[in-house]
């Protein structure tokens, strides 16, 4: 890019600073779809092996995995935000999506630790209604319609499933479509740079 | 009227490099040399432009051992950005 203004019409100007900032908010935008690519893959992941262990011992007691979900989850979401800060800074939006689901994390953990504790309910249908809600609210940020309605679409249908598979490891597949939605989010936000 | 265009936004690089910061939290160097296209010398020589004029900040550090320039607008930046793209819209406009 060349430093000389003589050619810098007030048009060009203006044309310049529009393509940069949406060149810029793609980027940034694009830069958010890793984390959740990786969080669709780690709900996925943990929401099989539990169906798995569940289904084959008979036990409900193989939920207490989702705990090591965090646990695996933060560190490589770390290693990940300090690798992604090379090709694509932060802004408002990607902040706001980091917010949004980190406040999803922390009512899903505290709602599953305080139903095992002292508050018997059914967590399964608490975390998709959850889960919607903030794939709701991501793609309206994005301003991107097929997120807002796979989030309607997963917290509500889910929320329908979790009363009728209530009872059964069964209900461990709504996760797993949950996250396949969560990592198609996260490749949509790619493609769309 | 027209107003006068900041003759320190009016280039091509220092905009770009402006409206990028414009749009992030922060950016480094090596962002902005994506985003720009520029080459690294001539990208250094317009940053220390920006930030001699108080339109930025650059903070040079490491990010584990690999050196990091990172670069911030200012308020001073925000204001002069506002106004030239004020100045802009008061030439295409009459």
């Amino acid at each position: 890019m060349e430093t000389n203004n003589n050619d810098l019409t007030p048009q060009r100007s203006l044309q310049l600073i529009n393509e940069t900032l949406e060149s810029n908010r793609r980027s940034i935008i694009a830069g958010s779809g890793s984390f959740f690519i990786l969080w669709g893959v780690l709900l996925a992941v943990f929401s099989l092996a539990v169906y798995f262990g569940w289904s084959r011992s008979g036990h409900p007691a193989w939920n207490i995995l989702w705990f090591a979900m965090p646990v695996v989850g933060y560190p490589l979401a770390f290693l990940l935000d300090r690798r992604s800060k090379d090709k694509a800074p932060q802004n408002f939006i990607s902040s706001l999506l980091g917010r949004i689901w980190g406040t999803f994390g922390f009512f899903s953990i505290s709602i599953s630790a305080l139903a095992i504790a002292a508050f018997p309910m059914n967590i399964s249908l608490v975390i998709i209604v959850l889960f919607g809600c903030a794939e709701t609210i991501s793609g309206i940020a994005l301003k991107n319609w097929p997120i807002i309605i796979a989030g309607a679409i997963v917290g509500l249908g889910g929320a329908c499933a979790a009363v009728r598979l209530a009872s059964g490891p069964e209900q461990m597949l709504l996760f797993t479509g949950a996250a396949v939605v969560l990592a198609l989010t996260g490749v949509a936000l790619k493609i769309r740079k | 009227m027209f107003d006068r265009l900041d003759p320190l936004l009016h280039s091509e690089l220092r905009l770009a490099v402006m409206s990028v910061l414009i749009g992030s939290d922060e950016a480094d160097f090596v962002y902005l040399r994506q985003q720009t296209g520029a080459t690294a010398g001539n990208l250094s020589v317009q940053l220390d432009k920006l930030a001699a004029a108080g339109y930025i900040t650059v903070e040079k550090g490491f990010q584990g051992k690999k050196p990091r320039t990172t670069c911030r607008v200012t308020d001073t930046g925000r204001a002069a950005f506002a106004a030239y793209v004020e100045s802009l819209r008061s030439y295409i406009g009459k």
